[in-house]
């Protein structure tokens, strides 16, 4: 019998501490309960990296409903291995019985009792905005009002307050998801500004903050560039470059065939030269930027600029969060995107009428069959999901019944075009996935207009129907078409 | 009635005495004529006027301005030839603006080269390490797309250092050489390239540069009209004679190849002066084109006046009589042509400038008490030729009748040609032959004009 991955033991304050030494899937043991441990140590030293992840993943503050709000310490050895998501460790220490950890436990509790949090996890239509508000709960606890943001290498976004990625192997929260969540934040005067952090350029295609800067050519843009300086002869005025002074291993004036000794008092270098191989010479070279995301090349001024802000919560907010009522306004003005269940997109089409703020919108609703004969149904959807969440920040997207449905928002008057650009969009990212994957294959089934006059329930029903075998096409006949 | 009487005695007494006074004056007047103006006296007295000046500025000028105006239709003709070879040909012609705190002139200068008739040109500013807005304006003006390339020097380098960098950057066939504070006629680039096509033997061409500030004060005005005389008429005539020996640095045009085999421009100042007698010595022909029109700003205060018109006396026996003596002397690059240049400003410019002070010097102490009549006289002559002097000017300018109005300022320009530019320059040249001034000249920054005076040391 292989030994436990985990013990209970107490500490000096009579608290429960889970112990745990093994890689486990906590919310599926059924002999630990909710209230056997009041706080956990993770002693987890000469794992793999994948194995450590996945241990964080399950014992993760925001995402397990046993371990939800739970003060947790870490072995020294897990320090490095964390790096930015070291804040969702309390703290690290060598044994589970350390005093500082004993002192953390008392005031986490003290807070939870102080601003009266709900220890549930809080549930939401979207996965951005039930991680932010989960996070939000769990900061609260920790007594930390502030949000700031800190650059985080690795991240999409440049900027994150925490480093979820880490956990959730897929960057989650989109830039703008968490831009519209924080301003609808302020709006509700649930938090206000402190200042701002930082004000970065991201791309403007896809919002991705891993921009090449690279100096190039004003006039071909080839970054195969050489820079040179002038001398400026002052006894004869004669100026040109460095190169046709050189000879014999000194400085001699193609002009006079004097020979320059000393700088500043013979000779100056006012200026200089920049030569590219398309025979152009200039003094000042241009910067191209290139996205690594999706290889979008644009200037510096082309690219769209993100203040990165630090807020405070206000007594409000602490309420409105420790009590869940938050994020009941927060979502019932607004549309997020992102994964989310059938049940909950069905929802957002639901409420969709009621949304002021898209008063001059339309749904696009895209659906893809897809068929898939491996073993590990969940991982390939989730790659699906991950592709295209990448592209498209601004969808919403599900799966029902090896369908996959990806919800579109879009302006009455730019339909057409909105509707040409995702579907090329989301055709290029199936035909790709299926072409990866022999196991994988996925067919455009239709595409469903909603707009506000209509019955969302019918609607509902009608993307639910069963589609003709007849009437499909396949992609690849369609992107040769 | 007896009341009447004394009044009207008082009345005639005053009118006779009147009168008596106004023919005594006319007397006098008559004696001092009927004395002077006899062929003999007036040579004697005024020999410097009819032996130096007259052959020189009047009779030469008449004759070859006549000239001029006769044969502008030829030449008409041949400028319509070669403007057909110069728009088939089209080449990129560089504009170099050097200079120092000009931020505020080039916008003007730019939108005067927006309307230029002859469109294929790049405009290369180089900003010889102004500390004003300048490197603002400019870099915006470039980012805008409304100048090709903005060279900046950070330490300034000196004029001839900004023109070279620039030159080094542009990538015309001609490069034309333009101060930031002028601005240009619609066609003045068309009709700058002309002789370049005319005569291919022809390298560097010059602007004629007009006062665009005439109406700011006298000081002004009576500079437009020795622009005018002196460069506009003063400059046909030497080039029509082939002696044409100075390009303006306002405004003159250069063959790219020619400016890089004679090694660009050298330490000024006088550094347009300097360019020309290089190009001359190098064998080739330089021309003026009269109706190729650049408006400059003058100076508007006499001070300032005296101080440029010094500096540009000054160059005159550096360049002239100190760098480029050679041309003087028998060598195997002597040239006619070169000689009859260097000579004629060095004779007429210097030599007799201080002839004319030895003349006035001895006016002063032959004639002590009739000093007076022989001033107002040879005012007066000297007025009569300035009459003629504006008939030539009015002859051969492209716009008679903008300029006719200066006529009103002739009065006054005896005094200002005559006394004023005369001590000026005698001031500057012996300044310059004793104690070398020209090359500590501020004009230059400091790391430069060493060099320029270890040379003569």
């Amino acid at each position: 019998m292989p030994p436990r991955s985990y013990y209970i033991i107490e500490n000096s304050r009579k608290r429960k501490i889970l112990v745990v030494n093994r890689l486990m899937n906590n919310s599926k043991i059924q002999d630990i309960e909710k209230e056997d441990f009041d706080a956990i140590y993770v002693d987890v030293a000469n794992r793999t990296f994948e194995e450590t992840r996945l241990i964080m993943r399950w014992l993760s503050p925001i995402r397990d409903g046993k371990c939800f709000l739970k003060p947790r310490f870490g072995s020294l050895e897990l320090q490095d291995f964390m790096r930015h998501a070291a804040d969702l460790f309390d703290g690290f220490c060598d044994n589970p019985m350390d005093e500082t950890f004993a002192d953390l436990i008392e005031e986490v509790y003290r807070n939870i009792d102080k601003y009266g949090i709900n220890q549930e996890l809080t549930t939401a239509i979207s996965s951005t905005s039930k991680i932010l508000a989960n996070l939000i709960k769990f900061d609260i606890s920790r007594g930390r009002l502030v949000f700031s943001n800190y650059a985080i290498k690795g991240l999409s976004e440049g900027f994150s307050s925490r480093y979820l990625a880490m956990y959730d192997n897929e960057e989650t929260l989109q830039l703008n998801e968490r831009l519209k969540f924080v301003h609808k934040l302020e709006e509700l005067g649930y938090a206000e500004r402190v200042k701002l952090v930082d004000r970065i350029h991201v791309c403007r295609e896809c919002g991705d903050s891993h921009q090449l800067f690279v100096e190039c050519c004003p006039k071909c843009k080839s970054s195969d560039i050489r820079q040179e300086s002038m001398i400026h002869h002052f006894r004869c005025a004669n100026v040109s470059p460095e190169t046709t002074y050189f000879k014999d291993g000194g400085l001699v004036c193609p002009k006079c065939r004097r020979t320059l000794r000393h700088i500043g008092v013979d000779y100056d270098r006012p200026a200089t030269v920049f030569s590219c191989n398309c025979g152009n010479t200039f003094l000042h070279s241009s910067m191209k930027v290139t996205c690594t995301n999706c290889n979008n090349q644009s200037t510096p001024e082309e690219l769209n600029s993100i203040d990165v802000l630090e807020y405070k919560l206000t007594p409000a907010g602490i309420k409105a969060f420790a009590t869940d009522e938050a994020i009941f306004q927060i979502e019932s003005t607004d549309i997020y995107s992102g994964r989310s269940t059938f049940e909950n997109f069905c929802e957002t089409i639901k409420v969709f009428n009621n949304l002021p703020s898209y008063s001059e919108e339309n749904i696009l609703v895209f659906r893809y069959h897809y068929v898939y004969n491996g073993d590990q149904e969940d991982a390939q959807v989730f790659d699906v999901m991950r592709n295209i969440m990448m592209r498209n920040a601004t969808v919403k997207l599900t799966t029902n019944d090896n369908n996959f449905y990806v919800m579109v928002v879009a302006p009455v008057n730019k339909l057409e075009s909105e509707y040409k650009f995702a579907r090329k969009s989301l055709d290029r990212i199936f035909l790709e996935l299926s072409e990866d994957n022999e196991d994988f294959d996925a067919k455009w089934l239709k595409t469903y207009k909603f707009s506000r006059e209509a019955d969302p329930e019918e609607f509902i029903k009608e993307i639910q129907e069963k589609v003709e075998e007849s009437t499909l096409e396949t992609l690849h006949e369609d992107s040769a078409s | 009635m007896e009341l009447l009487h004394p009044i009207i005695q008082y009345i005639s007494s005053g009118f006779t005495w009147f009168v008596n006074h106004a023919m005594n004056l006319y007397y006098d007047i008559e004696m001092c004529f009927s004395r002077n103006v006899s062929m003999d006296t007036l040579l004697t007295i005024y020999w410097f006027l009819f032996l130096v000046e007259f052959p020189r500025y009047y009779l030469l000028e008449i004759f070859l301005s006549i000239r001029y105006a006769v044969l502008k239709p030829f030449r008409r003709k041949l400028d319509n030839k070669a403007r057909i070879v110069l728009y088939s040909e089209n080449p990129l012609v560089s504009i170099l603006v050097p200079g120092k705190n000009e931020g505020k002139h080039i916008y003007k200068l730019i939108m005067s080269l927006k309307e230029q008739t002859y469109t294929n040109y790049e405009i290369i500013v180089v900003d010889d390490g102004s500390d004003d807005t300048t490197p603002y304006i400019c870099s915006n003006l470039e980012a805008n797309g409304f100048i090709d390339r903005y060279v900046r020097i950070n330490d300034r380098a000196g004029k001839a250092g900004a023109a070279n960098l620039g030159a080094q950057f542009a990538r015309g066939k001609y490069i034309v050489h333009l101060d930031a504070d002028s601005s240009l006629d619609r066609d003045a680039i068309e009709k700058i390239l002309l002789p370049f096509y005319v005569d291919n033997k022809v390298k560097a061409v010059g602007g004629c540069v007009k006062v665009r500030n005439s109406k700011q004060n006298i000081c002004t005005s009576l500079q437009a009209l020795e622009y005018l005389k002196t460069i506009m008429v003063g400059r046909i005539v030497t080039s029509e004679m082939g002696i044409y020996h100075i390009i303006s640095g306002a405004f003159g045009a250069f063959e790219r190849e020619t400016l890089e085999k004679i090694g660009y421009w050298d330490i000024g100042p006088g550094l347009d002066g300097d360019i020309t007698q290089k190009i001359r010595k190098a064998g080739y022909k330089v021309k003026f084109a009269n109706e190729a029109v650049c408006m400059t700003n003058v100076p508007s205060s006499w001070y300032r006046l005296y101080v440029q018109r010094r500096r540009w006396s000054r160059s005159l026996v550096r360049f002239r009589i100190r760098k480029h003596k050679d041309i003087l002397l028998p060598n195997r690059n002597f040239r006619v042509l070169n000689w009859l240049s260097n000579m004629e400003s060095i004779f007429y410019d210097c030599i007799c400038n201080y002839m004319w002070f030895y003349y006035l010097i001895g006016l002063l102490f032959t004639y002590t008490d009739r000093l007076l009549e022989i001033l107002v006289m040879g005012w007066l002559i000297r007025l009569f030729f300035a009459f003629i002097a504006f008939g030539v000017i009015m002859l051969v300018t492209e716009r008679p009748k903008e300029e006719f109005r200066m006529i009103k300022y002739l009065p006054l320009s005896t005094f200002y040609t005559g006394y004023f530019l005369r001590v000026t320059r005698l001031i500057g040249y012996t300044t310059e032959f004793f104690f070398f001034n020209s090359y500590r000249d501020k004009w230059n920054p400091r790391k430069t004009s060493i060099w320029a005076q270890a040379e003569v040391n």
